[in-house]
């Protein structure tokens, strides 16, 4: 009896509070993780990157970051963090048994691990910023349709989305926080606050580079909103100034030390390693897109904007997105494909699948076990031998390749297939547009099957 | 609930973040760290002072009539030739060439209290030759030395120097194995037994190490972490009594081999370029170990924004050179100092 009342008030607490609920079991799924699995690669870099920063070498003196400087800044408050709040050490120490993982699967595993402590302070900002975008997804989703179901399963996607949730609990990769940025842009843009939308894509666009493809579309929506009004041009300077001032800002201690060319290191080494007709092909759908959304949004009326908002900022990101496909690139388009899979559910939701499969395949197959090895050294909960076997056994030649390599190979094809899928979606969505447009039917109700 | 407010709160958050690691960066981008060691009586009083959160080490050595380092010299001449294997660091960063690796090891070295000068092949032979410099420390990462000091020959500057107290680090491939000039290299055979006496390097496909080298606890005291063998030693086939081997082993071979030569040293590391090797490079160098180095005593722990006194008994090194090498961060380190009785 005591039970079944039990049930009824989680039942009745999830009907009346269901945002809180998601949000407070997406943080249980990704604390519990984050407690026990960590990419140790990328996290030691991390490390390495915060005690060249301390050794007054700053972010690029030292081997150890090649991105644009806003993650290093991160980095760099984290430190702050951890030295002046926290007694952490960084390092936990190098394990000659662990030795025999820098040599199978990529070469890319070390036998230098990183504390759980640490682990647990690099990764609490990027789980938080995943909730804050699960959260905005809700917020956008409920203004432009108002409607809470669909807020709620747009969130949801978000927030329980396997990658999304390896991403942050245990790769320790940042890309959260591009999503963040670009939905705060999103946020800002629908309530013409033009100041704040320059600022924080301006952020945007130095911590990962792709939401920067989306700056044509946000130009044409703000031109869009204000052509009527008297002073149609204050919303650029300001979002345009915005934008210039906080990429000057962010950039000048970067410029002042001549770091520039090892700040974009990262964008040109990842680039060089496609070959030139692949590369060729997809500059050239980059640049389609770019054109075919800008022109779209520009010939379309106010109450059109909002809905073309979404698709042209969705296609216009995923286009660069197949050019280099890693698993964690994918972050920063799924909080707009899940507030876009309303278009066309079963298309994009096969699209998303496809992805997140892809993605998700080639994140597990290429760090497979390495991940426990933090927690192997530090709670003995997982044994090396155990991480070792299956590392050599993954590494085994299978028709040409490892296993490792297969994962790889065909994940990246997958999640290449699925962003495709969409783009081609997100295309059919505009040629629909211009149809309805120029035969002036009415198309407002129109779903994915007429179109 | 109020969602402007949440988001507004979100926004701060995030710009508070970034611009404060950015503040942190260009105001206070490092801590306070320093150290302190007296000596008295074979004694050495050590106090660490850090502003975070770190790990430190101490280490003592009893160096015996092995003098300090004078000095500290990298070679380094892109007007000749050199024979090394650029390394592939973290993707996208900067290719680690001879330049950039010069560039990499002197920043290492002064996170570590040495200032070390760049050299080229003149200025080498000139040193090589002075009477006065016998005691310094050439550090030679082209993975050939140069015709002004080396050409295959016994008597080449190169084993006056050495025989004299000169103390050579060498890395990036087979020591004596080539000759650099300005138009290429010529390779030098058997060269390597000019410098070792013996053929002791690793010739093999063996590249990565997978163990420990266990002969001593140095691996873990100077956090070394390079296990790359190529090119290296293999301390067995040299005489114990002036052979140091620390790091990592695989047939033999160890990733960093201190031998004597004459009344100097020769220091080999394995591998190609790398930033591990780097590190090792630095720690090596700053921490004064030689071949006839014995530990005296070594203390590992953490700290957290205080002060750290201890004392080292370093009584064993009698008259001889007690050195107390102190640093922080384990294996990044990001402070380091030598200290050397008088």
């Amino acid at each position: 009896m005591a039970v079944r009342r039990c049930e009824g008030n989680v039942g009745a607490s999830i009907r009346r509070h269901p945002l809180i609920i998601l949000l407070l079991a997406a943080l249980l799924v990704r604390a519990v993780l984050a407690s026990f699995f960590t990419t140790d690669y990328d996290n030691t870099y991390w490390a390495y990157v915060i005690s060249n920063i301390d050794s007054d070498n700053g972010l690029y003196g030292l081997i150890g970051y090649c991105y644009a400087p806003v993650w290093g800044y991160i980095l760099a408050f984290l430190g702050e963090f951890i030295n002046h709040i926290t007694n952490i050490v960084m390092l936990g120490g190098n394990f000659p048994d662990l030795l025999p993982i820098g040599e199978v699967l990529f070469s890319q595993h070390l036998a230098t691990v990183t504390t759980v402590g640490f682990n647990l302070v690099m990764k609490t900002p990027l789980i938080l910023s995943d909730l804050a975008v699960g959260y905005l997804i809700y917020v956008v989703m409920m203004d432009r349709f108002n409607d809470r179901r669909k807020a709620l399963i747009a969130m949801s996607l978000w927030l329980f989305c396997p990658v999304t949730i390896y991403m942050s609990s245990v790769g320790v990769q940042f890309d959260t926080m591009s999503a963040l940025l670009l939905m705060l842009t999103i946020y800002y843009v629908r309530r013409g606050r033009w100041l704040l939308t320059g600022l924080f894509f301006g952020i945007a666009a130095l911590l990962k580079f792709f939401p920067l493809f989306g700056g044509l579309v946000l130009l044409a929506y703000i031109y869009v909103r204000t052509r009527d009004d008297e002073h149609h041009w204050q919303p650029f300077v300001q979002c345009l100034g915005a934008f210039a001032i906080t990429v000057l800002l962010l950039m000048a201690p970067v410029i002042c030390c001549g770091d520039f060319s090892d700040s974009i290191a990262f964008m040109t080494g990842r680039s060089g390693s496609t070959s030139m007709l692949f590369a060729s092909l997809i500059v050239t759908l980059v640049l389609a897109v770019q054109v075919v959304a800008t022109v779209t949004m520009l010939q379309s009326s106010k109450e059109e904007a909002d809905d073309l908002l979404f698709l042209s900022l969705t296609l216009t990101i995923a286009a660069p997105l197949v050019l280099v496909m890693t698993p964690q690139y994918l972050i920063v388009l799924l909080p707009l494909w899940c507030m876009e899979i309303f278009l066309c559910p079963s298309v994009s939701g096969i699209a998303l699948v496809a992805a997140v499969g892809g993605s998700l395949v080639n994140s597990l197959l290429t760090q497979s076990v390495s991940v426990m090895v933090s927690a192997a050294k530090q709670f003995g909960i997982f044994s090396v031998d155990f991480i070792r076997g299956t590392m050599e056994w993954l590494s085994l030649d299978v028709m040409g390749r490892s296993i490792g390599e297969w994962g790889y190979y065909l994940g990246e094809r997958i999640e290449r297939i699925g962003i495709l899928l969409l783009i081609l979606l997100c295309i059919v969505q505009l040629l629909h547009y211009w149809y309805c447009r120029i035969s002036s039917s009415n198309c407002a109700d129109s779903d994915c099957d007429e179109s | 609930m109020n969602h402007d407010r949440v988001v507004a709160v979100i926004a701060i958050v995030l710009v508070v973040l970034i611009g404060g690691g950015e503040l942190a960066l260009i105001v206070d981008g490092h801590n306070g760290y320093s150290s302190q060691v007296t000596f008295d009586q074979g004694q050495a009083y050590y106090s660490l002072i850090s502003d975070g959160s770190n790990s430190y080490d101490v280490v003592g050595f009893a160096n015996g009539g092995f003098a300090p380092n004078s000095g500290v010299f990298v070679y380094y001449d892109d007007s000749i030739a050199s024979c090394v294997v650029s390394g592939g660091e973290p993707l996208g960063s900067r290719e680690l060439d001879q330049a950039y690796y010069v560039e990499q090891l002197i920043k290492n070295l002064a996170i570590r209290g040495i200032k070390a000068t760049i050299i080229d092949a003149s200025e080498l032979m000139l040193l090589m030759t002075a009477s006065e410099s016998t005691t310094a420390a050439i550090i030679c990462v082209s993975g050939a030395l140069p015709y002004t000091v080396y050409t295959g020959s016994a008597s080449d500057p190169i084993f006056n120097w050495l025989s004299n107290g000169g103390r050579l680090y060498w890395l990036g491939n087979y020591l004596g194995s080539y000759s650099a000039y300005e138009w290429g290299v010529s390779p030098v055979w058997y060269g390597e037994s000019l410098f070792y006496g013996a053929f002791c390097l690793n010739h093999s496909e063996t590249t990565y190490a997978n163990e420990a080298y266990e002969g001593n606890s140095l691996r873990t005291q100077l956090s070394v972490q390079n296990n790359n063998v190529r090119y290296a030693v293999n301390p067995t086939v040299l005489s114990a009594a002036t052979t140091l081997a620390l790091g990592y082993e695989q047939d033999g071979y160890v990733s960093i081999v201190l031998s004597a030569f004459g009344s100097g040293q020769i220091c080999t590391f394995g591998g190609d370029y790398s930033y591990a090797q780097i590190e090792d490079v630095a720690q090596v160098v700053a921490s004064g170990i030689c071949f006839c180095s014995q530990v005296v005593g070594s203390v590992h722990g953490n700290m957290a924004r205080e002060t750290v006194s201890g004392t080292m008994d370093g009584t064993v090194a009698g008259d001889g050179q007690f050195i107390v090498y102190v640093y922080y961060g384990g294996f990044r380190p990001i402070y380091g100092q030598a200290f050397i009785s008088a």
